[in-house]
């Protein structure tokens, strides 16, 4: 049985509540023994680092410190934010351990950093460590029929320094998932651009436009529906359809799920447990598609990025 | 928000953001909705050492009202 620290996140008791109990239902399937960081505090996204260098250290520093009193090697984060926060922190610290030891020993009074945990988010725990064979080893109620596109915004595979997992620009580790499910990953072109994040409170219309060009692409994609590993971009993309919709004049209807969501579903667990009715886009529609296969083969479109690198080369 | 529970406490802070930017009733037509399908916990859990917290964010602003 394979063990890890588990971070939750401030959105896992609220906004990304599915997420959180599919993450835990989905590893307890793949006997991977889960265990919650105690009294793990917010990593400080995203307001900390615009407004203090050092709270923006210190905060991540402490549960990095707390991780490191339990007996694992690895701490898994489900959120993009926290992961960010996370990571880029231990990676200043280990790279820089005159500034490690100053606001260790001046502000964060919960031992002392050793840096000897990893930190990964869900998906790369999921795509590395798991793996997409033992993935689709579990699965019993294949995704085939669904086509989806795989968004994965700015901050899982990006900056590639920090964060060293997949394409900074064309990511597959979550294509390669849901295709180990059964599902199609569609092209998708939108993959990594930016949903806008927190300014949904603060500056709701860059959400609407942002947000509403990822739809845009998605749909033109193919796609019956998005998946993330994200809360911040599920809630924009998810929440704020409706305005989109209103903004744009156009309908997408195109509900957003949480990867683990549609492993749990493969993997043949109740439906009800997935916590579906949280979604403002409902789900029913997408889903019906499972087990449909498509009569017509589809015609082969080539993405904007497919049509540059065939320019390059001639 | 942070400085007070040690995690973020959704509701409270829009609440804030709404009545500091004097635009009440911003999202709206969204929170009812938001509220009642759990997206945003009426409630947050605080941190044991909440203190703890708090005072890392005094020895923070410490720390860099030395370095200013």
């Amino acid at each position: 049985m394979k063990k890890l620290t588990y971070f939750p996140g401030c959105s896992a008791h609220g906004t990304s509540e599915e997420f959180d109990k599919t993450v835990k239902m989905v590893m307890s399937a793949l006997d991977v023994e889960m265990e919650e960081l105690p009294d793990w505090n917010c990593c400080g996204a995203t307001s900390a680092h615009t407004m203090s260098e050092t709270l923006a250290n210190a905060l991540p520093l402490r549960n990095l410190i707390l991780a490191e009193k339990l007996d694992n090697n690895i701490m898994a984060i489900p959120c993009a934010s926290c992961y960010q926060r996370l990571k880029v922190t231990k990676v200043h610290m280990d790279d820089n351990p005159e500034l490690a030891h100053k606001i260790n020993s001046t502000v964060v009074e919960e031992g002392i950093y050793e840096g000897k945990v990893a930190v990964k988010s869900m998906l790369q725990y999921c795509y590395e460590d798991i793996g997409t064979e033992a993935i689709k080893s579990k699965v019993t109620k294949s995704l085939t029929g669904m086509k989806l596109a795989c968004y994965y915004g700015c901050l899982l595979t990006r900056p590639k320094a920090i964060t060293q997992f997949d394409s900074p620009e064309y990511p597959v580790s979550m294509d390669q998932i849901v295709e180990a499910l059964g599902a199609k990953a569609t092209e998708f072109d939108y993959k990594t651009e930016c949903c806008g994040a927190s300014f949904s409170i603060s500056n709701t219309e860059v959400v609407i436009r942002l947000s509403g060009q990822i739809l845009e692409m998605a749909k033109e994609s193919g796609a019956q529906a998005i998946v993330v590993a994200c809360p911040l971009c599920q809630s924009n993309l998810d929440m704020r359809q409706p305005d989109i919709e209103k903004h744009t004049g156009k309908k997408y209807d195109l509900p957003v799920f949480y990867f683990t969501q549609l492993m749990a579903l493969a993997f043949g667990m109740p439906k009800e447990e997935m916590m579906f009715g949280k979604h403002i886009v409902p789900v029913d529609g997408a889903l019906a598609n499972i087990g449909k296969i498509d009569p017509v083969p589809e015609k082969i479109k080539k993405t904007k990025k497919a049509v540059e690198a065939e320019s390059e080369v001639e | 928000m942070i400085k007070r529970y040690g995690r973020n406490y959704e509701l409270r802070m829009m609440a804030e953001f709404n009545i500091r930017t004097r635009n009440l009733f911003k999202d709206m037509n969204l929170a009812p909705k938001a509220i009642l399908k759990g997206k945003i916990p009426l409630s947050v859990k605080p941190v044991k050492s909440a203190k703890a917290i708090k005072r890392m964010y005094k020895l923070a602003e410490k720390l860099e009202k030395q370095h200013s």
